[in-house]
């Protein structure tokens, strides 16, 4: 028994040396990095991590936890293609997918992985609204063997593979989660493991030397939250914190003028917008939506709100999605235009809206930005900053007239376009029931023709865009600093960066 | 003496209760559904309307006030609705933190207020005693949030002497207590000069230097001693301030306290938190304002006359 | 009875408006605060007609944003490219009313409650004091907070809320000062006379009280104003795009390394103000107490 398991972790250990390699992009062996890399990596962030659970929340701090601590059946490549993740898969028809998992997959308490746990995880994923949305089509699941499992739905779903990706359906231990409701779900079958969690102040996790694969490089990495963005640069110039994430435009040349220093920049895929509440009047009118939509000149809001750095976004489909049609036609800022339309539409001296938004930046700033635009075409703009709760009380109850939010997921093109249309979604915040548009966003889920369903999303987003129920504004950067010669971080357009490769040279 | 504090301490009860019931009123005329807070977007009417029955929140506000009175007296304060963690543990996590940045800021006050108050006073009308109060006056009219911005501006940003946030050690402290200091030693230079210069004045001292008593010592042994009360007094009304207020300062500097934590706890209506943070701060204020009350006891020997049988 | 009437008139009124003055005038620091409050009222008013509202004040010109102080904008220009000068000038308003509306609102809660109080004792004064003891225990940025979240963020919410909690101090003053006189002979004979009740305590116990509430109105107009500043900075002041002192540092914190007069600015126009209440309210308590002034 024993001679047994000297071999097999003498055969982990091989593999891992080997195998460690295809982590960390430039480094090599494990042996070069721990020489010059950092044991413990500090992470600076200003996200909460309000829950442990991966699937009580879609947040980005939890769900980067997960991604550290969890593994989910499928993964997305650079491309946006699903590909496999902890388990390789196959579809076996227009509604089964075959999973199969590794036998030596084990849980960072060192019970086994099965398929077991894999069928647990998305049953209770059903309780969750989070997460219960996205396995809506799945019917059941069907278990062949401890390594493989079959998934069968009730519909076709061409994003099934992808939406699993989602970090919010990791895969949890079974037997952990029925003995300890509170935190069992903490464990899972990740390269780290949690073992400090203060909400609001410090989370952390401890390198799991059982993992399977490629362990991760740093032994401990901890995400301490600092609210301040400035604060958060100086703990970073200071070396308190090997990382800071959330930066901003204006940031950059803090970074730039520090030579350890060094800036990280991508393009987000969180979109910010205007939606109406096409129930209250006059928005329930198409032709004051457009106009209005003519009142809003996208470009200063991005120079007032993003310092310029900022890409105009037309389209309810969010980037590097399937299906984003870049030629759709965006409303230009014609004041002249807009107040004709609204006299036309029987509003000759203009209107008075009440805007409702999230207090602080960038919504209070777009509000002003908009605010002033919309003056010259005779809409009085009243700014209404409210508290979180607030805001998603007044979107819930349909009280809102106009309002500013946003938009950060980018997994399955279904999942964006039914959040935002859908008739009976919860992160409709227009308000919109169209039953022609639930039934085209249902069709093109199931279409199983690639080219006829990239076609039907065009349609969608052009119908959308001639309907006006949303104005998309823009999306931006993500800004982080990091010390140079920081390497092994997969970053991530949805701010769920993928940690477990992080590698930080020593400072001296 | 033993009658007396038990008095004080059972008028803190109505008080608290009271309290209580305040914070209850005015979260729940706040409008904005706890619920949505945690749930999903997606939660149906059933899950919102099952996650309130959870948090306790489908019960009238009376229910909910008894209900949490009663928890209360057993050491439960509830539970945060956002991350679920015991609102107590929570509290009594970040308490040290505050409870650090108050011993840092009253520390600043003190080694500045005592002995610019006393040269103030013993200087009377002089060149020294003015230039005093004109730096305690601005001090008093700078708000906090501005000087802790420009300190964070110059000793952080420029000079890169000291953290502007976090809690990394001593060094994160300074910079927060100096500011919160500041503001505190300026209402207390004031109020030093002012106790020093009624007592100056009396009689028993005049007796002292007639005696022949050393000037030094007369104004610190004799002088000092006895404008301790007034001192004492405002510098236990300003403890509120500084426990409950950090607020500004604990956001600038992202500081961990109780204070930021109750603010948080507002904009999400985590009505238990702010509930528990609030009250919490209460009580260890009004404990503080008894402590004070007793130290005059033995400060003064004459109200200890009152007291003692 | 008439004699007594005038009697206790005139005793109320021996230190006339005119000794305080002329002792205020003598005070340099407190004609300075007046000057300083003066200029501030002055600003405050003339701005509306100087400075163009929607032209000048709330005008965005995104290509000029960030610009440094210069001659043709003395105080630089935002993050919108709005000129700060004219925001921090107009801003004044904003400061003012709610230091002043505020007070006066915690005058009439404070002073009614407390003459009540002081007045009636027994059971309704006890209840009246724990009330005030229950604001007085929780830190009163906290208590005020709570209400403007409550209430929702407007410029009449936060002079309500700054106001309430800024009440139990007169109240405590208030129930001071009808207690010291409660029991003077003027009053038991103005009773004994039929006068109404609160005609008793109007006529002759209020103008008892009336310099220490002086007193503490100038001072807690300064305190006031830092509250609404401080609640403005935490975004729960007057919504955009009004120029008011305190949410103008709040966004310019986010650029205070580059753009640091974008937070100069307005936090000295706070301190200024604040002062010049301060140096007010000092020399009125010492032009009013002679006996305090040393």
């Amino acid at each position: 028994m024993l001679k047994r398991i000297a071999l097999l972790l003498c055969a982990v250990m091989l593999v891992s040396l080997v195998g460690c390699s295809n982590g960390t992009n430039g480094k090599n062996t494990t042996s070069n990095t721990t020489a010059t890399a950092k044991e413990d990596v500090i992470i600076g962030t200003s996200s909460e991590f309000t829950t442990t659970d991966p699937q009580g929340s879609n947040s980005q701090a939890p769900l980067t936890l997960a991604t550290l601590t969890h593994e989910t059946l499928t993964e997305i490549d650079a491309s946006g293609n699903p590909v496999a993740g902890m388990a390789t898969f196959e579809q076996v028809d227009q509604l089964t997918y075959k999973f199969t998992i590794p036998g030596n997959v084990t849980f960072t308490n060192g019970d086994p992985c099965t398929t077991e746990d894999v069928a647990f995880t998305f049953e209770r994923a059903r309780e969750s609204s989070f997460t219960s949305g996205k396995i809506s089509t799945l019917d059941h699941t069907e278990i062949i063997s401890p390594t493989e499992i079959r998934f069968v739905l009730s519909s076709p779903n061409q994003d099934f593979l992808t939406t699993l990706a989602h970090k919010s359906l990791s895969i949890l231990s079974k037997k952990a989660c029925q003995e300890d409701t509170e935190h069992g779900f903490e464990i899972g079958t990740g390269r780290y493991y949690l073992t400090k969690w203060v909400p609001g102040d410090v989370t952390s996790v401890t390198r799991y030397d059982g993992y399977r694969g490629d362990k991760g490089v740093a032994k401990t990495i901890t995400f301490r939250q600092i609210a301040e963005t400035s604060a958060r640069i100086i703990a970073l110039q200071n070396k308190e914190i090997d990382i800071a994430l959330g930066l901003e435009s204006l940031d950059a040349s803090k970074i730039d003028a520090d030579s350890s220093l060094e800036l990280v920049k991508f393009e987000d895929v969180w979109i910010k917008y205007l939606t109406f509440n096409v129930n209250a009047a006059p928005f329930d009118n198409v032709k004051v939506r457009q106009a209005i939509a003519h009142a809003v000149n996208k470009n200063n809001v991005i120079l007032g709100a993003a310092n310029g750095e900022g890409i105009l976004h037309t389209s309810v489909v969010n980037k590097t999605q399937f299906g984003l049609d870049e030629t759709l036609k965006d409303y230009d800022y014609d004041p002249a235009l807009a107040k004709s339309m609204l006299a036309e539409a029987g509003y000759p001296n203009g209107l008075e809206i009440t805007l409702s938004c999230y207090k602080g930046s960038p919504y209070e700033t777009i509000a002003a930005v908009v605010q002033s635009d919309m003056a010259a075409a005779g809409i009085k703009i009243k700014v209404n900053p409210v508290e979180p709760a607030a805001l998603k009380s007044m979107m819930k109850e349909g009280q809102h007239e106009m309002a500013i939010y946003g938009w950060s997921d980018a997994i399955g093109t279904d999942f964006t376009v039914r959040s935002l249309l859908y008739s009976t979604s919860g992160s409709n915040r227009c308000k919109i029931a169209d039953p022609k548009l639930d039934a085209m966003i249902d069709a093109a889920l199931s279409e199983v023709d690639t080219a006829k369903r990239e076609q039907m999303y065009k349609d969608i987003q052009q119908y959308v865009n001639d309907l006006c129920p949303y104005i998309m504004l823009y999306t931006g950067y993500i800004y982080v600093g990091v010390h140079k010669g920081t390497t092994g971080v997969k970053w991530n357009a949805s701010n769920i960066h993928d940690f477990c490769y992080v590698s930080v040279p020593s400072y001296q | 003496m033993y009658r007396y504090v038990l008095k004080r301490l059972l008028m803190l009860v109505p008080v608290i209760l009271g309290v209580i019931l305040l914070i209850f009123v005015v979260m729940d005329l706040a409008p904005g559904d706890p619920a949505l807070m945690i749930a999903s977007p997606d939660a149906t009417e059933e899950e919102l309307a099952e996650l309130r029955t959870n948090l306790g929140l489908d019960k009238g506000i009376a229910y909910r006030y008894v209900a949490y009175v009663k928890n209360m007296l057993h050491g439960n304060l509830g539970s945060s609705y956002i991350s679920g963690r015991p609102v107590m543990d929570v509290y009594l996590e970040r308490l040290p933190e505050t409870l650090k940045l108050a011993v840092g800021a009253v520390f600043v006050a003190l080694i500045i207020s005592i002995p610019l108050g006393i040269i103030a006073a013993v200087h009377q009308n002089t060149f020294k005693d003015s230039a005093s109060m004109v730096v305690a006056l601005i001090g008093v009219s700078m708000p906090s949030f501005w000087l802790g911005l420009l300190l964070m501006l110059l000793f952080s940003l420029k000079l890169g002497w000291f953290p502007s946030g976090g809690t990394v050690g001593f060094k994160s402290i300074v910079l927060p207590s100096i500011t919160m200091g500041l503001n505190l030693a300026a209402v207390m230079t004031r109020t030093t000069r002012s106790s020093m210069l009624d007592v100056l004045h009396s009689d028993y001292l005049r007796t002292a230097r007639a005696k022949g008593v050393n000037e030094k010592k007369v104004i610190l042994k004799h002088a000092f001693k006895n404008a301790l009360i007034p001192i004492i007094t405002v510098f236990g009304s300003q403890f509120s301030y500084v426990l409950g207020g950090a607020v500004l300062v604990e956001t600038i500097f992202s500081y961990p306290g109780v204070g930021k934590m109750v603010v948080d706890a507002i904009g999400n209506r985590d009505i238990p938190s702010v509930t528990g943070g609030i009250v919490m701060t209460t009580i260890i204020v009004t404990c503080v304002n008894l402590v004070i009350d007793l130290l005059y006891a033995y400060v003064d020997p004459r109200i200890k006359g009152q007291y003692v049988k | 009875m008439a004699t007594r009437e005038r009697v206790s008139k005139k005793y109320a009124k021996r230190s006339t408006m005119g000794e305080i003055w002329h002792r205020l005038k003598k005070n340099k620091g407190a004609m300075i605060g007046l000057t300083l409050v003066l200029l501030i009222i002055a600003i405050a008013l003339i701005s509306s007609f100087a400075f163009d509202y929607d032209t000048q004040v709330i005008n965005q010109n995104l290509v000029n944003r960030f610009q440094a102080p210069s001659a043709e904008h003395l105080f630089g220009t935002d993050d919108l490219g709005r000129d700060i000068m004219a925001r921090v000038l107009y801003g004044a308003r904003y400061s003012l009313m709610v230091g002043i509306v505020a007070v006066l609102i915690a005058i009439i809660i404070g002073v009614t409650l407390g003459c009540i109080a002081g007045y009636v004792g027994g059971p309704i004064s006890e209840i009246i004091m724990r009330i005030t003891d229950i604001f007085c225990s929780v830190p009163t940025i906290l208590l005020a907070i709570a209400i403007v979240s409550a209430f929702g963020v407007s410029l009449t919410n936060l002079m309500v809320a700054v106001g309430i909690t800024s009440a139990p101090q007169f109240v405590r003053i208030a129930r001071a000062s009808i207690m010291t006189v409660r029991n003077e002979e003027y009053v038991e004979a103005a009773k004994a006379i039929g006068m109404p009740n609160w005609k008793i305590v109007v006529v002759h116990m209020l103008p008892n009280c009336i310099s220490p509430l002086i007193v503490q109105a100038t001072q807690r107009v300064a305190s006031a104003i830092i509250s609404a500043s401080s609640l403005s900075f935490l975004g729960l002041g007057v919504p955009q795009p009004a120029p008011e002192w305190g949410s103008m540092l709040s966004s310019g914190r986010n650029f205070i390394r580059d753009y640091s007069y974008m937070t100069f600015f307005p936090g000295l126009a706070i301190m200024l103000t604040v002062l010049a209440f301060n140096l007010l309210g000092d020399g009125v308590r010492d032009a009013i107490d002679p006996k305090l002034k040393r």
